[in-house]
């Protein structure tokens, strides 16, 4: 008996360790399916109920990660910059609130009453559009682009080339939406920057 | 009296100047540091990326100095690895003074993420913690971005050496 339970014990170890650590997730050119996950103000939201976006600015960032947190502002600004043009944010926490309490729902509430968020901020319930998007820390920015086709994914990754010192040079996710905006595609259309792994659900 | 209390005083001053002067973690380039690993001939470097403001991180730290300590007589060589910013400096070597780690801390001297996370591991999205495991002479370069406890981080160790 002894020996079974250290074999699937064994077993265990094993699969979890051959577990990928990034699923695929969407890529760039996918059209993207549309959720309906639950804002800070208590209202459902969807990609649907913006009939007069032409994207949208997907960006999971949280409560706790001190580099979302030092992009609070310049979301806010990407916000009330493209919004108008036609590309809102929208703003999606990935955390799990049991692994980190300052995570829940009413302390989301409460970071974007306090700083002002312009933007819905939505709660994932066990990371299923997080996992859709393969997103893997905060925060992670996807650039969604309307199409006939429904919404495409046309950039992955950081919002500009400075996560760590905050007086970027390059902005990556401003010069994607100018290179939509004049008919071409986002060069870079991926890019890499240091932040905050996901907390995701411990298994129960 | 008064004497020895000017004396008391310097001396306060002195050992408060010096630890503020302590020793400051040293700057490495992406390239500095893949110059060492490739030298490391049968040495296994564990090398953690992490940052002072990483809470996860900063949690794990601990394993990693164990896995040093218990496995000091093999040729392994854990190397911390921060992704905080340069201007941080200071706090990095504060923190690391405070901590009191016995193992290697460097600040990793490079600023363009474009350049050097794809460098690191092209597995790699960005997030820490992270590890890499490196043992030249067994051709040997694991990357993992995840937290380990200590028994997984063991277990990672040994199935490399084994």
């Amino acid at each position: 008996m002894k020996a079974i339970s250290v074999f699937v014990l064994g077993l265990a170890v094993l699969l979890s360790a051959n577990k990928p650590a990034t699923n695929a997730g969407y890529q760039i050119g996918d059209v993207v399916e549309d959720f309906r996950l639950k804002n800070v103000d208590g209202k459902q939201v969807a990609l649907a109920d913006y009939p007069d976006a032409k994207g949208f600015i997907l960006i999971f960032t949280c409560n706790t990660c001190p580099v979302a947190v030092a992009y609070e502002d310049r979301i806010i600004a990407l916000d009330e910059q493209y919004r108008k043009q036609g590309y809102p944010v929208i703003a999606i926490n990935p955390n799990d609130a049991g692994v980190d309490a300052n995570e829940s729902f009413e302390k989301m509430q409460q970071r974007a009453k306090d700083k002002g968020f312009t933007f819905p901020y939505l709660l994932d319930p066990d990371h299923v559009i997080t996992k859709r998007f393969a997103a893997t820390h905060t925060p992670h920015t996807f650039l969604l682009q309307k199409t006939d086709r429904g919404n495409v994914l046309q950039y992955i990754g950081a919002i500009d080339n400075d996560s760590r010192e905050g007086n970027p040079d390059t902005k990556f996710v401003e010069d994607a939406i100018a290179a939509l905006q004049t008919g071409g595609k986002p060069d870079p259309n991926t890019t890499k920057a240091v932040g905050c792994t996901i907390k995701w659900k411990k298994a129960s | 009296m008064k004497r020895f209390f000017v004396c008391a005083m310097a001396l306060t001053a002195l050992v408060a100047w010096r630890s503020e002067a302590q020793t400051p973690v040293p700057l490495i380039t992406l390239t500095e540091l893949e110059g060492r690993l490739a030298n490391g001939k049968d040495t296994t470097f564990v090398v953690n990326l992490w940052a002072t403001w990483c809470a996860p991180c900063v949690a794990e730290m601990p394993y990693f100095e164990q896995l040093q300590q218990n496995h000091g007589d093999k040729p392994l060589r854990v190397l911390f690895v921060s992704l905080d910013a340069k201007k941080n400096h200071g706090n990095v070597s504060k923190f690391v003074q405070e901590k009191g780690f016995k193992s290697e801390v460097i600040l990793l001297d490079e600023r363009n993420e474009q350049e050097f996370i794809p460098k690191v591991s092209t597995e790699w999205s960005g997030a820490i913690p992270a590890t890499l495991f490196v043992n030249t002479e067994k051709g040997v370069r694991i990357f993992k971005e995840r937290e380990f406890d200590y028994r997984q981080l063991e277990d990672s160790y040994l199935a490399i050496i084994q």
